[in-house]
């Protein structure tokens, strides 16, 4: 394509995948995580997103979470049979947060960094959704970087008027209070203001869009299918037994 | 091209009383029309009308005829009125869908379902046009808000409908952004569209608009021609609440009153971001105790991180801030200094406006938050939310949380960025009052007009250093307005 102008990633030190393949992944990993308790299948679901950022060259990112996730689950595996006591009912809601959220939550970190809204939209057009999923969902997904930079503002405020955790005038509920009013208000507004902006340029016309940015598969993508379904397949095993 | 006859409108909530009355007006092709006049006089209102958001998006009660190359506005889907006008609005933080700028670009045309290899050809040349190659794959997240607003051009331009509106372009822009606006503005006036502008910031449009609306109250009171238009006097314009047409007229105000001994002593102020690059590199730096101190310059001049910094809002800053000889480290000055932010809907919390100053109070002192409110003209509001009240009544309870904090040193951040002129004298006011109480007032602006009203000591920074740092009385008028005036068209 002329000087490339179209090849956009949104961060382009990630290999690349086509978002629909990134759905699918995500969308296994969660259903594995929260229906599953054979640890051969968490194991498998963490690896996916643990290799992505390998090859991705984020090795920090790579040895941290591998770390955590396998001593959590051998802590899993090892103590929670043999010993039984008030330490390991803790360990055993620790361990299970983190071996079931963490995989999806990184997951879900690599198709928000990976994924341009663009590339959002042509993958659900793609898969041939309705207009009616498609747009509420792109909403959210640009919808998050949006929160952060609020949420941040806020923080700073926060911070300025000495509103904080263990000062008179901080209880835990007036914190949350605190937090989220103004982030909900600001979203509310920012979404309007974002409607109307959208709304203008078109969005939701009857004619069909185009897609410039370009997804298809490459022979990563088949890789990585073939590995969700095998994460698939051992999680229908493991629940028919 | 644009005919409006006898439109009026109401909303819908009635909430807005912004509504528009018996309005008629024509447009030709190729005018630039200005729309002036105080806050809620209907001025955004009409570009609604214009671009269809009324009544499609928000609803109300509307009769007269909106014709736009002949067509019925509000009998034409927004989609099909889509392709004939294109938005440039206000906030640069909400009016993009997408994530990186190119895709930004492309969506108008996405939308109208152009081929690709078409999008892609109308991308280039918008990027040749605007000149804004360097903002090309970025994430919008990154950039400043004059990059973002440039960009919002972009996409009107790429979509290259027939007619712009833009509502209040500039509140958030710096001289050098408002003056690549202004060159936006003429090269689309050279294509010859019909571009409709509302705005209170005047003087960058004084050589491109061809005529000049003024609106009251939602009715049409004026309209002139931009040749009648700069003929009109100063007072002539302060009656009509209007800014100036033109920033050279403009002179400090004269204030009596001794200059201050006393500093503000800052020492190591230097900052830099995460990635490496440096934002601020002043080392120290003496500022007046108990004077307006005016801070200006470019965005990216560091400005934003100086006044972090003062706040003690940059975790890894290691400078300090001495006032009578006690010295505050980076986490006492969260203590010391107090921030009105841009945005203050971030920093008003509590249910009630009494509520949001005691908050501030070390100790909750209902009589002399009474005071203070009664001070700022807020007493009759204490009961209500916060977040029910007017853009400028929010500011000034934040002001009030400010005052109750009792710090010495207040910031404000672009306290003045969209105001009208009677909006914005009323923040100087505040502004003189705050210094009268004994504090030491600090204000990020790119508003001449304020500096002129209020400052007496203006810090100008440039990449992250001083620039010049002196009282107004000692500086040329000449070198202050060759800031706001002789910028020159970056990109």
């Amino acid at each position: 394509m002329q000087d490339g102008y179209m090849q956009v990633l949104a961060d382009k030190s990630y290999i690349k995948l086509d978002p629909r393949t990134k759905i699918f992944i995500l969308l296994i990993i969660n259903i594995s995580a929260f229906t599953v308790n054979a640890w051969q299948v968490i194991a498998l679901a963490a690896a996916i997103p643990l290799s992505l950022f390998a090859l991705s060259k984020k090795y920090y990112i790579t040895a941290g979470f591998s770390a955590l996730f396998v001593s959590s689950l051998l802590l899993y595996i090892f103590l929670i049979d043999t010993t039984f006591s008030a330490v390991s009912i803790i360990v055993a809601m620790l361990t299970g947060v983190i071996n079931r959220m963490g995989p999806g939550l990184l997951m879900g970190y690599y198709l928000l960094t990976t994924t341009t809204v663009s590339e959002f939209i042509a993958a659900m057009e793609k898969m041939c959704l309705p207009k009616q999923i498609t747009i509420p969902l792109s909403v959210m997904f640009r919808f998050f970087p949006t929160i952060k930079e609020e949420s941040s503002s806020i923080n700073d405020a926060m911070r300025m008027r000495g509103i904080s955790f263990g000062k008179s005038k901080g209880s835990l509920l007036a914190l949350m209070e605190y937090r989220l009013v103004p982030l909900f208000i600001s979203c509310v507004k920012i979404g309007e203001e974002l409607s109307c902006s959208a709304l203008t340029r078109g969005l939701g016309s009857p004619v069909k869009r185009t897609n410039v940015c370009e997804i298809g598969f490459s022979y990563r993508d088949l890789v990585y299918f073939a590995l969700t379904a095998v994460t698939l397949m051992l999680l229908l095993i493991t629940k028919r037994i | 091209m644009i005919k409006l006859s006898n439109v009026s409108f109401q909303y819908e909530n009635g909430i807005q009383s912004s509504g528009l009355a018996d309005i008629t007006l024509s447009i030709e092709r190729g005018e630039v029309v200005l729309l002036c006049g105080e806050s809620g006089c209907g001025k955004t209102t009409l570009t609604r009308l214009i671009n269809g958001l009324i009544p499609h998006y928000y609803s109300g009660k509307l009769s007269g005829e909106i014709l736009i190359k002949g067509k019925n506005v509000s009998k034409m889907p927004l989609h099909e009125t889509s392709t004939h006008v294109g938005s440039v609005f206000q906030n640069p933080r909400s009016q993009f869908y997408c994530m990186d700028t190119n895709s930004e670009l492309a969506f108008g045309c996405e939308n109208q379902g152009l081929s690709a290899n078409e999008i892609i050809d109308r991308i280039e040349l918008t990027v040749s046009h605007l000149k804004i190659k360097e903002l090309m794959n970025r994430n919008i997240f990154n950039l400043s808000g004059g990059e973002k607003q440039k960009i919002a051009c972009g996409c009107v331009h790429t979509a290259s409908p027939d007619i712009i509106v833009l509502d209040e372009p500039s509140s958030n822009l710096d001289p050098q952004a408002t003056k690549t606006l202004s060159h936006i503005i003429a090269h689309w006036k050279s294509e010859d569209k019909t571009v409709v502008i509302a705005e209170h910031r005047l003087h960058y449009l004084r050589d491109i608009a061809d005529r000049l609306v003024f609106m009251r109250n939602g009715r049409i009171e004026k309209e002139l021609s931009m040749t009648d238009a700069q003929n009109l006097k100063t007072d002539e314009l302060f009656a009509m609440g209007l800014r100036p047409l033109s920033l050279d007229t403009l002179t400090p105000e004269k204030k009596c009153g001794l200059l201050n001994p006393e500093k503000i002593e800052l020492s190591g102020f230097n900052y830099s971001y995460r990635s490496g690059q440096k934002a601020l590199d002043i080392g120290s730096l003496n500022l007046p105790k108990g004077h307006i101190i005016g801070v200006i310059g470019n965005n990216g001049a560091g400005k934003s991180t100086f006044a972090r910094c003062l706040c003690g809002l940059n975790k890894q800053f290691k400078g300090e801030v001495r006032v009578d000889s006690r010295t505050c480290s980076n986490k006492e000055c969260l203590e010391n200094a107090y921030m009105v932010m841009q945005d203050v809907n971030h920093q008003l919390f509590t249910e009630a406006v009494l509520d949001e100053v005691m908050l501030s109070m070390n100790e909750e002192n209902p009589e002399k938050a009474n005071a203070i409110l009664e001070s700022l003209n807020l007493l009759h509001l204490q009961e209500l939310h916060p977040m029910s009240l007017s853009g400028g009544q929010k500011q000034r309870v934040a002001i009030a949380s400010a005052v109750a904090s009792e710090r010495e040193l207040i910031i404000f951040d672009e306290p003045t960025s969209g105001l009208d002129l009677r909006h914005m004298i009323q923040v100087s006011e505040i502004l003189k009052q705050l210094k009268d109480m004994g504090k030491s007032v600090i204000i990020i602006t790119h508003d001449l007009e304020l500096i002129m009203r209020t400052c007496e000591y203006v810090l100008h920074l440039k990449n992250g250093k001083v620039h010049s740092s002196d009282y107004i009385r000692n500086m040329s008028n000449d070198k202050l307005l060759g800031f706001f005036m002789n910028q020159k068209e970056c990109g």
